[in-house]
């Protein structure tokens, strides 16, 4: 408007235009500088504390230390790569992390059921949300602490029952047999964050098209596999990578259920908790350099499967 | 309904019966998902409110034969054992990790906000690079960050737990950007006019918009940090720093087979976050469920 009252303004504007290129460049590039500053936090967090220990630790699993003082370094090659690769102590973990991960198809195939129980018109939805998700914002030692009273093997709740039914009473917690399948059933107990991400999954899956198969007569079975299943994927896939990545890491459950610190037949020696156990609890014996090496081997072994799942998922995985 | 039902043709009636009984049968189901999640919590209370001598000696009742003591609660709350106690071990919880908190969730909100709704040439390549990072696995930094700490003399100190979160987390980032990638681009061009700088708009417009997003993402690392056991029990060694997690741990070690005791310290190092999430629930769940909104 002030343009057109002052011609003398739009001479200046006129003047403006001819450089505006230069300006304009000008211009791009303080909000490169803005925004890359702005967006850098998390980058700069990373580094110190993410990027940088990963790299110093790749550096000392090469190296012999047991203890904390970094000038004790001794060189050592491939050495605790060796030892950990031939020690029977590594496959039994191997072993004990694999069966922990079966928590991962369990909890997810619940959760979906759960939450697949949750899409129909029952009574009481709300409170059963309400519910569900409680087990998750109650802290791992918490709940392991009331697992191992439910557990407990003279006047637990189980045992009391299964006594009282005139079986014999059974030692969850001490027992090779039993150990894993229990901790297993604790961590089906606290699965709550998986129903509520699989309820947001089936919520969006778009109800016109299930109306549409069952007007057209589709079971319900049917739908489900045609419809309802291809429309999660994408979040399953996300909830397949993200839990399997955890359980791959478990050692917090481990480190509190144990009185003895590995468990009975070191059942509870997960490959986190060993070598969490390597550097802080048997420090003088294994030592850093060993804990350092099984993290690598633990973290190598995490992206190769984790790789696996993204080439296995074109096959499954379905992004519309 | 009996009469009508026999009007309606036998596939109809078949179907409709099979609906009643598919109704009947969810409910049912339900309920026993519901009863083992709260039977438990059950289990928990009624034995933090039993006497040590029937807890320990006796097969477990579902109700106390010798009525209710709340003993274990006063010593949780009021016992003092080799320097911590579960009352202390709650404010250091909080003191430790609200600063880390809440400076963190601010440079999250501002690293969301510029990858949302400023154009820079790293902006791609920046958030392709976080993608990644959340897929790699952190296990090989405990014991190198372990190492560092100890050599810049912050073992044993809140340090290591407070620094690293006030660069703000790569999930909270994801969320909180799919959040402002909602709001209108029309704000930002009118606040421009207004001549707010980017960092003006963001202070004075966006994180007032944002306020529903950030208090959920506040609430949920806010839980992850009061249940966060493996960081204070590595770094925090003098038992006057302890978290009450880890309060709550060395309380279990010493009485091991008091189990009123320790069932009573589980509930009071519960309770808190169970209040926060009854009154907070609506936050919590929608947060947790938009947080997987990254797919595809």
């Amino acid at each position: 408007m002030r343009d057109k009252e002052n011609p003398e303004f739009s001479d200046t504007r006129l003047f403006k235009n001819n450089t505006a290129s230069s300006a304009a460049k000008k211009l791009k590039r303080r909000e490169d500088i803005e925004g890359t500053l702005m967006a850098i936090s998390p980058f700069i967090g990373y580094i110190l504390f993410g990027l940088f220990p990963m790299l110093l630790s790749l550096v000392v699993s090469f190296t012999e230390l047991k203890s904390y003082d970094i000038t004790r370094m001794k060189f050592v090659g491939f050495d605790n790569y060796k030892t950990i690769l031939t020690s029977e102590m590594f496959y039994t973990s191997v072993v004990n992390t694999l069966y922990y991960c079966l928590s991962v198809p369990v909890n997810m195939v619940s959760a979906l059921f759960i939450a697949n129980l949750l899409t129909k018109p029952l009574k009481a939805r709300g409170f059963a949300r309400t519910v569900l998700f409680l087990p998750s914002v109650c802290s791992t030692v918490g709940v392991t602490l009331m697992w191992t009273w439910i557990y407990e093997a003279n006047y637990g709740v189980i045992n009391t029952f299964l006594s009282g039914i005139g079986l014999p009473k059974v030692g969850f917690m001490t027992t090779k047999e039993w150990f894993m399948p229990s901790v297993l059933f604790l961590s089906l107990w606290m699965g709550g964050t998986n129903i509520v991400l699989m309820q947001a999954a089936l919520a969006n899956v778009d109800s016109s098209l299930k109306e549409a198969a069952r007007i057209d007569g589709a079971r319900e079975i049917t739908v489900f596999w045609k419809i309802t299943f291809p429309g999660i994927t994408p979040t399953l896939f996300y909830m397949l990578i993200m839990n399997l990545i955890g359980a791959m890491q478990e050692m917090a459950i481990m480190q509190v259920i144990t009185t003895n610190g590995v468990g009975p037949g070191y059942r509870a020696v997960t490959l986190t908790y060993y070598l969490y156990r390597m550097a802080f609890t048997n420090t003088a014996t294994d030592g850093l350099g060993m804990g350092s090496a099984l993290s690598w081997i633990v973290a190598i072994a995490i992206i190769i499967i984790t790789r696996i799942n993204f080439r296995l998922s074109k096959k499954w995985v379905n992004y519309d | 309904m009996e009469i009508t039902d026999k009007f309606l043709p036998a596939e109809a009636r078949s179907r409709k019966g099979k609906k009643k009984k598919l109704f009947i049968g969810s409910h049912f189901v339900l309920l026993l998902v519901l009863l083992f999640v709260l039977v438990p919590f059950y289990i928990l209370v009624i034995t933090s409110l039993e006497s040590e001598i029937e807890a320990n000696n006796a097969a477990f009742t579902w109700w106390p034969q010798m009525g209710f003591t709340v003993k274990a609660y006063k010593s949780v709350l009021f016992r003092k054992m080799g320097g911590t106690s579960v009352v202390r071990g709650l404010w250091n919880t909080l003191w430790i990790y609200l600063p880390g908190l809440i400076v963190g969730l601010f440079m999250s909100a501002l690293s969301a906000f510029a990858f949302a709704k400023l154009r820079f040439r790293a902006k791609n390549f920046m958030f392709s690079v976080l993608l990644v990072t959340m897929m790699i696995p952190n296990c090989m930094s405990t014991i190198a960050s372990f190492l560092i700490f100890d050599n810049i003399g912050w073992v044993n100190t809140p340090f290591p737990l407070m620094v690293p979160r006030m660069f703000g987390s790569i999930g909270v980032v994801f969320f909180l950007r799919q959040y402002f990638l909602g709001i209108p681009d029309d704000l930002m061009g009118a606040a421009k006019i207004d001549g707010l700088s980017n960092f003006g708009i963001f202070i004075k417009i966006m994180l007032g918009i944002a306020a529903p997003a950030l208090i959920a993402q506040f609430i949920i690392t806010f839980i992850g940090a009061y249940n966060d056991y493996m960081g204070p029990l590595i770094y925090l060694q003098d038992a006057s720093m302890y978290t009450l997690q880890i309060a709550l741990a060395f309380f279990a070690d010493v009485y091991t087979q008091n189990w009123p005791l320790r069932m009573a310290g589980c509930v009071v190092a519960m309770l808190p976050l169970i209040i926060l999430y009854l009154i907070s629930q609506k936050f919590i769940l929608k947060g947790i469920a938009v947080s997987s909104g990254l797919k595809g």
